[in-house]
Parts: structure tokens; sequence; C-alpha cells
């Protein structure tokens, strides 16, 4: 498992219980996790775990001429995902009527996802804009189509897995609490205002 | 030892039972209304003391009492809230205590067996009443308060448990182990002696217990409001993109000092390996790939395609065709160079143009002095410095620099600084 956990690590894979269990649970082990470590950072990497998700996945070092081209191609990807990405959240905690946004673990049953998109004028407009722009770009124009290509391509994008092929069922991965930590990073780091009144509650002391 | 007989609980038992549905629904209605029912039963069941008139009149509802006894056996969430008060029962306990031994003394066996069973409903019913509590509190942790939908509720619930444990915590400290040895420091008989040893046990047992559970509950509730904190942010972060259209993630994101280590992901590396074919041990399993992948590549169906022709014209050759009249102001121009004299269009029209007939060609004078002007304005600037153009004109009434023009007439320019 040693050789499958560094495999995916270096491929750039999250490993969480959702994803890659059979790697998560061998990197849960504390043992496990420190040689996995070592090994990484002679290849200037390191194994970073995220609490809020339970996953495990590679960090840089430091920056420098060996990785910095790769870094910005990696950074550029993710510039050219992130608008996308966060229209598509939102759209999905208002159509779902939801006070919490997906995140590793959680479970969407694409089936039940269609009729609030098909009756709501509003949602399936913005679905519509959402699939005109890359990575959700299709020629598609019916909305349960259009639906099905985003859920693919996040699929694709290992946002999401499915415990088989056909099934409508979609299981969240890590990957989308990494956006909600990008998120936080940006707002905490002023890089973007957000308003101030939603941002008061989560500075409070909580003990 | 209840101070009554069994024929007695008997009888309240059988009545039970037998208005089971109707108990029931009142139960989970919260009324029964008078005129559905029978009134000597309602009355017989108000005497039991197992209903009461409600404040509407002609409804009833079950009595404070049997409604504790179902909510304690039906495990109702709500059941949570009960607070133990510890003073009071360990002093309910000292009382006993004190009690019992006076009855042991006094060798008034009886009495002292009351007081033991006292003794041991009441430690019963505490244990029982903190161990349900926290098992409801456990649920709430494990099910993230699942009895409620809405974030904001859960949040609330979880704030409402957490300050309830937190008191049952401090209920519970204000026990002093030592205070219940105290109770056995006579030569009391063994029953006693293990009730009061075993309350003690259970009570070194809850307190980590319930430590636990406030810890649970804190880290819950913590992740609540990360949890809210986030849907907010995302929320936020929508609207922020919906409004700023142009706004991208800064460039070297990467590079920033302040990024936090979760967000320094590394880039993939490509994993490629080559096969060392001097290993005889990799004979074997490299042939059977080899195999498979041959096997792969032999059938390649051809797709039907739809096809049709494409029909082009082949390009048409033509010979040019030169303009009479333009080979004529050619003519005119070698006049002019070949005599080294002006020539007017006019002239050579008036001069030329019977010819032009004989060869069924026709100009009207004013076209042809204009294709006179063009095709000079046509010759390449080094031709036009080599002749000059005259125009013979008058100005037109009632204008400056306009002028109708009647003929051209085209010189050498060598000429013409000869004449001037």
């Amino acid at each position: 498992m040693f050789k499958q956990s560094i495999q995916k690590l270096l491929c750039g894979a999250v490993i969480c219980q959702t994803a890659y269990e059979a790697e998560y649970l061998y990197l849960k082990a504390e043992s496990q996790h420190d040689k996995v470590n070592d090994f990484l950072s002679n290849l200037d990497r390191k194994l970073t775990y995220l609490d809020s998700a339970d996953a495990y996945y590679c960090t840089f070092n430091q920056v420098d001429e060996s990785n910095q081209h790769e870094l910005s191609q990696l950074f550029s990807e993710m510039r050219g995902t992130f608008r996308p990405l966060v229209e598509f959240l939102d759209l999905l905690l208002t159509a779902t009527q939801a006070d919490l946004p997906i995140r590793a673990k959680s479970v969407l049953n694409i089936n039940e996802l269609f009729e609030p998109f098909e009756h709501d004028q509003t949602l399936s407009e913005q679905l519509r804009r959402l699939t005109s722009i890359k990575p959700f770009k299709t020629n598609k124009t019916e909305t349960r189509e259009q639906l099905v290509m985003v859920f693919q391509k996040l699929e694709e994008m290992q946002y999401f897995v499915r415990k088989n092929t056909g099934s409508s069922r979609y299981y969240a991965t890590a990957r989308f609490d990494l956006i909600y930590l990008l998120i936080e990073f940006l707002n905490d780091a002023e890089l973007v205002s957000l308003p101030e009144h939603e941002k008061s509650q989560q500075d409070e002391l909580l003990f | 030892m209840a101070g009554f007989d069994a024929a007695q609980v008997a009888t309240l038992l059988r009545q039970i039972g037998a208005y089971n549905e109707l108990l029931a629904n009142t139960y989970v209605y919260g009324s029964i209304a008078s005129d559905e029912q029978d009134a000597n039963t309602l009355n017989l069941l108000h005497k039991s003391g197992l209903i009461r008139p409600d404040e509407s009149p002609g409804e009833y509802r079950v009595t404070t009492d049997f409604k504790r006894m179902l909510n304690r056996l039906m495990r109702k969430q709500s059941s949570y809230r009960q607070l133990t008060d510890m003073g009071k029962v360990i002093d309910a306990i000292d009382d006993i205590a004190k009690d019992y031994r006076a009855a042991i003394d006094a060798k008034e066996q009886e009495d002292a067996e009351y007081y033991l069973d006292q003794l041991d409903d009441l430690l019963y019913e505490v244990k029982d009443n903190f161990n349900n509590n926290l098992d409801t509190m456990h649920f709430a942790i494990v099910s993230q308060f699942g009895f409620v939908n809405s974030l904001s509720n859960k949040i609330r619930q979880n704030e409402r448990y957490l300050s309830h444990a937190q008191k049952l915590l401090n209920e519970l400290q204000q026990i002093d182990p030592q205070d219940c040895y105290d109770w056995l420091d006579w030569p009391c008989p063994n029953e006693f002696a293990r009730k009061i040893s075993r309350f003690v046990y259970w009570y070194n047992q809850i307190l980590p217990k319930l430590r636990l559970i406030i810890d649970n509950m804190r880290i819950s509730l913590f992740r609540l409001r990360r949890d809210e904190k986030q849907a907010s942010q995302l929320r936020n972060m929508a609207r922020f993109l919906r409004k700023r259209p142009e706004f991208d993630l800064d460039e070297n994101l990467f590079e920033l000092p302040n990024l936090p280590e979760t967000l320094k992901y590394s880039p993939p590396m490509p994993l490629r390996s080559y096969v060392d074919t001097k290993q005889t041990e990799i004979e074997q399993p490299l042939l059977e790939l080899i195999q498979a992948l041959r096997k792969q590549a032999v059938v390649q169906s051809i797709k039907v395609r739809e096809s049709s022709e494409v029909s082009y014209k082949p390009i048409e050759k033509m010979a040019v065709e030169e303009d009479f009249f333009e080979q004529q102001t050619e003519l005119l121009f070698e006049h002019v160079i070949i005599n080294n004299s002006s020539v007017s269009a006019l002239s050579f029209f008036q001069e030329f143009q019977h010819d032009w007939l004989l060869e069924q060609q026709s100009i009207a004078p004013k076209a042809w002095i204009e294709l006179v002007f063009s095709c000079y304005c046509k010759l390449t600037s080094a031709q036009q410095s080599a002749l000059n153009i005259k125009m013979k004109g008058v100005p037109v009434n009632g204008t400056t620099d306009n002028y109708s023009y009647s003929d051209v007439v085209i010189e050498l320019a060598a000429n013409k600084e000869k004449l001037g």
C-alpha cells in the first residue's frame, strides 16, 4: 500500500475516505504516515493532512527554479476553475435549499436535482450560463443533459466519485473542502472584501 | 414495600391496558375530546389519576405523573433537560442513611428494610436519570442534532445541550466521595455498604464520561459554526464574483508568504518507468503483456461514412481584348513624342474620326477628351513628367476655381520648357 499511496500522492490525488479508502486507511496509521512523509521529503514534498476534511495530499516545501514553472501551471489551472466551481456550489445550495454546502462524504442523488432545475427558470438559466464556460462548456441544450454533463465533468476532475458507473448517487471528495479553504484564505488575507456582517459570527471565540 | 398491595397495582395496570388506545392517543396528540368517548370511562380514568380535564372545557389530557412515566419509558428527547439537583439528592441519601442506621440500631428490621428499599430507589433513579441524560446527549452528538434540520437550529440545540451538560457536570462535582464513605463509618450491614460503594463507583465512572461528552459537544459546536462560516463565505464569494466579473485569482498565489501550508498543493509528477529487457524474470509477464496489446490492435472496424462528389469547372482561357480607343490614345501620345509637338485631343479626333468610322468604331468627342485625360492620369509618374497636359477651358460663372473644359492638349515637357 506504500507504493500505491506514494503514486497517488505524487500524481496529485487528494486521498480521503470517499476517494481512495484503502490508501486513506493506510495513511491514517501514524507510523505509515511518517514513513510516507519521510519518502516525500526526498522529493521536496510533504504529506499534508487537512483536518476539516480528513484528507491527505502532497504539498510543496518551497518555491524555487525547479518547481516554479509547474506550480505556475497548476495554479493557473486553479484560477481557471475557481469561478465556475464557486458558481456551481452556490447553485447547488439554492437548488437543494440546504444551508450546508457539499463537502467530503456528502452524497448527492442527481435524480433529485432534475426537478428543481427543470422547474425553476432562474436555476436553469444559471445552469445554462455555467455550461457556457470552461470547464463545463457543452453544446447540450436540455437542462437535464447539462446537469449530467456538469456532474460527469466533476467526476472526471475527481470532485465526485461513484460506486459504479451507472449510479445516480455521487459522493463528494475532499477536493470541495479545498475550495472552501481557498475562499477562507482569500477572505482572511483580505485579497477580496466579502461583506462584513456575515463574517462577524465566525470570528467569535468559541471557548 | 411500596405501601400498596399487588392487587391495587394490578387494578391500575389493568385499567391502563383496557384503555390503551385512548390513553396512547391522548398522550401522542396532547388531548382528547369528551364527546368522542363515554363519560363514564373518562371519569374512571380521571379518578385513577391517569387523565385530567384540560383548560378548554370537554377536553382531557394525561396527568403529569403518567406523562412523565411514559416520557421516561419512551425515552423522549425532552427528558435530557431534567436536571438532577445533586445537593438535594445527597441530603435525601443522608437522611435515609441516618434513618436506616437508627432502625438497625433499634433492631427494627422491617423499617430498616423499608429505608434500604427507599435508598435503592433513590440511587437507581439518580443513576438512571444521569445515564439517560448522557445517552440522549450522546445520541444528539452522534446524529449531529439530526432532529432539527437547519444549521442555525443545530447550532442553537448544540449550545443548549452543551450548557446543560456543563450544568450537569457542576452538579456532579458537588459530590465528594469521602462524604459518601462517611455513611459507612459504622458496622453497617453488607447490603447497605454494597449500595453505597456501587454508587461511588458509578460516580467515579460517570464523571469522565460526562467530561468526554462535553468535549465532543464543544468539537461538534466548533464544527457546526465552521460549517455555518463556510456556507456564508461561499455565498458571499459567489455574490462577489457575480459583481466583479473581471476578478481573477492572483497569478502568483503560490508565492504569497502567508499562503497556508494546506493550500500549497504540489504539482503532479509524471511517473514513468522503462523495462529492463535483460531481466529474465520479467520475460514471461512482458510477453503476456505484448500478446494482450497485440490482440487489442487486431480488430479495427472501419467506420462507414457518407460520401459525395465535388464538381468543379475548369478555368476558362480568354484572350486579352484591348480597347480600340485606348490604343488610339496611345497613338496620340506617340504622335506627341515622335513629332515633338503638342497635340490637341479634339484636333486628333477630327483628324482620325474618318479612319475610325471606316473601321466601324465611333466615339463621342466629349467621351474621347475624357478618355485622353484619364489615360494621361493612368501613365506612370515618369511618363507623366515627360508629357504635359494642358486643359483648355473657361471658369464657371459664380465660382473661383471651377472650370468648364472643352479640350486637352498633350505636349512634351521639354518642348513646353522650350516654349516657356
